[in-house]
């Protein structure tokens, strides 16, 4: 039993701790920075004067007025989360038939799949924007700046690690189940309505997750194609900021905005993390 | 495109079963086909169910797929400023779009290629950088302990802030004069107090040091997924046999965390280097040579300076530089265990 216990031990303790308090100073102090900047009043920030003395929390009241920043959250929330969703629902629909069924494009899809990961967003980038430029000019309807294309950008782009999500999962699923339904006479897909997709309700939950975290977190595709989101909102109100010709810059607002739109997406990270850990052990089982 | 957490789930697809997944468990024999030629074949029943893979599939034909076509095609042609939304008929540009592109000067004044090389220094120093970072805090949060659930959850504080607000936490950081480093630099005697982070050659190191600090965790996740995946008699046993923490490590615990450090390395590599995020923002009113990464380029090129037949060849030569890593992840991912770890 000692043995045991000692075998788990890969440092020995005094590294492990002094190693250990040097990475959480390195960890906590910018984050830390954040939170005082984010306390700190504009112009104490401007002059570089982050202290703990003159905390206070008018940042949080004034920097809606500074910019459009509840826009901006009402924007992404909505592209994020139908993002999301859809993604999730497409995701279990192509998961399915990948984990379960045999048909030629299979093997094709799930390579492409994986492979579309290594895909530079600029190769992407450059020509949807010119399809919907074109599409608007033949059309007259305007899709650069409105929500149903980066919403359908964002649902592709959250597809891929939902279906992985839910193919991984699903494959540690016993089949008898469904074919037990099948068998009292289920069709296939009743089967997956009623027995496999309660089944794989956490799978689903951490699929919407990280499909809500790539429309969130998102720079690229939003500055081109719908710059109303949290995430260019915050740079452009930085950007001012920069640029702001002897005004005195808000960066006491600039971080208090930055804190409201990191707190609710790390609560989200960190709820879901043993997921995220869990699916890379089950990977790295196979040994690679 | 991706997150790099992306990849979490893409490795987790490895596990299972070779051949889990294949055929149908019980497909009803077919009728044995009569001897005369000419009856009509009975069309093969399909699982209706197979085409619930349609949706997705469609989507990502129109957002990834035809792109993808489009962007080899305009690589060849003239757009500009005039003529994006009719860029069909635009006019025929061969091979100039890639010689200019590729060598010519741009709105930034960096050239594509010089952009390579910065976005190459900058992924493989940050991925260099960032292993003993993860090696050590995986190795630290392996034994159990009480508080050790907390500490993992630390670790991965950095990566899960999103870009954009590190990206502006660290332009304040690195602001010259007034920002922390500056400050805190100077206080220790280490460099002046104006050293100018965000502007000149410094901005570059500024950047790196920045990436570390963002996504460190992501190889660190990895580790310990390769970590926890070795099992423990091979431990307990090297234990039992006199080996101290240091010969566990290096005779039981590193050959074994070779594999998923290299497919660790590849893919975190490759997000560095399509990281547009931090760039982009960080230096946004500065914009220094030093920082001009192969995203940003293209970016600029594109929407500053309205050139789409030149962005669109820089673009397809970025997906042919990133083709062969890609390929080599592909070929390590191949969706059921690896020959050698059946053996």
């Amino acid at each position: 039993m000692r043995s045991r216990h000692r075998a788990d031990r890969l440092l020995p303790p005094l590294v492990s701790r002094a190693g250990v308090t040097v990475l959480l100073v390195f960890i906590a102090v910018p984050v830390l920075y954040l939170i005082v900047l984010a306390l700190s009043p504009n112009s104490t920030v401007a002059l570089g004067g982050a202290g703990v003395r003159h905390l206070t929390l008018r940042n949080f009241a004034d920097m809606w007025s500074a910019a459009p920043i509840a826009r901006g959250i009402v924007n992404s929330v909505i592209i994020a989360g139908i993002s999301a969703a859809l993604a999730v629902i497409l995701g279990v629909g192509a998961a399915y038939p990948l984990a379960r069924l045999s048909f030629r494009a299979r093997k094709p899809l799930l390579y492409s799949l994986l492979g579309s990961q290594s895909v530079p967003g600029l190769a992407l980038l450059l020509p949807l924007y010119i399809m919907l430029a074109g599409i608007q000019g033949i059309l007259g309807v305007r899709l650069i700046g409105g929500f149903p294309a980066i919403i359908a950008v964002y649902m592709t782009f959250g597809l891929p690690l939902a279906t992985v999500v839910c193919f991984v999962y699903l494959r540690g699923l016993p089949r008898d189940l469904e074919e037990a339904a099948m068998v009292d006479g289920c069709t296939r897909l009743g089967a997956l309505r009623w027995v496999v997709a309660p089944l794989m309700a956490p799978a689903m939950v951490v699929s919407l997750v990280f499909a809500f975290l790539v429309g969130w977190n998102d720079v690229l595709f939003a500055s081109a194609l719908q710059n109303q989101t949290v995430a260019v909102t915050l740079e452009q109100f930085g950007l001012a900021q920069a640029e702001g010709f002897g005004a005195q810059p808000l960066y006491g607002d600039l971080m208090a905005a930055a804190l409201v739109s990191a707190v609710p997406v790390v609560a989200l990270y960190l709820a879901f993390q043993r997921y995220l850990v869990h699916g890379l052990a089950a990977g790295a089982l196979s040994g690679t | 495109m991706s997150q790099p957490d992306t990849a979490a789930g893409l490795t987790a697809a490895k596990a299972g079963p070779p051949g889990a997944g294949g055929g149908i468990a019980a497909r009803p024999r077919r009728p044995r086909r009569p001897w005369w030629p000419w009856w009509p074949r009975r069309p093969r029943r399909r699982e209706p169910a197979v085409w619930l893979v349609a949706p997705g599939t469609l989507f990502f034909a129109l957002i990834v797929g035809i792109p993808l076509v489009i962007v080899v095609w305009t690589s060849f042609l003239r757009i500009g400023s005039g003529n994006i939304a009719s860029w069909a008929t635009a006019p025929f540009a061969g091979l100039g779009n890639y010689e200019t592109g590729l060598t010519g000067p741009n709105v930034l004044g960096v050239s594509v290629l010089e952009s390579v090389w910065i976005s190459v220094k900058f992924s493989v120093l940050a991925t260099v950088a960032s292993t003993p970072i993860a090696f050590f805090a995986a190795l630290s949060v392996y034994h159990s302990f009480r508080g050790r659930a907390l500490l993992r959850s630390v670790y991965l504080l950095p990566y899960v802030i999103p870009g954009f607000v590190v990206a502006l936490l660290a332009q304040l950081a690195f602001h010259d004069n007034s920002g922390a480093v500056d400050r805190l630099l100077a206080a220790l005697h280490i460099a002046p107090v104006s050293t100018f982070w965000l502007i000149g050659p410094n901005a570059f190191w500024a950047m790196t040091f920045t990436e570390v600090w963002e996504v460190w965790p992501f190889i660190y996740l990895l580790l310990l997924a390769g970590l926890q995946a070795i099992p423990r008699d091979q431990l307990e046993a090297a234990t039992v046999d006199g080996a101290g923490w240091w010969a566990r490590l290096r005779y039981v615990v590193i050959p074994q965390l070779k594999g998923i450090y290299a497919l660790a390395f590849a893919l975190s590599t490759l997000f560095h280097f399509g990281n547009f995020t931090l760039p982009y923002i960080m230096f946004g009113n500065t914009r220094p040579a030093a920082t001009v990464t192969l995203p940003v380029n293209i970016y600029y090129i594109a929407f500053n300076g309205f050139d789409f037949g030149i962005a669109s060849a820089t673009a397809v030569f970025n997906v042919l530089l990133l083709a062969v890593p890609a390929a080599v992840y592909l070929w390590v991912v191949r969706f059921r265990p690896a020959r050698r770890a059946a053996a």
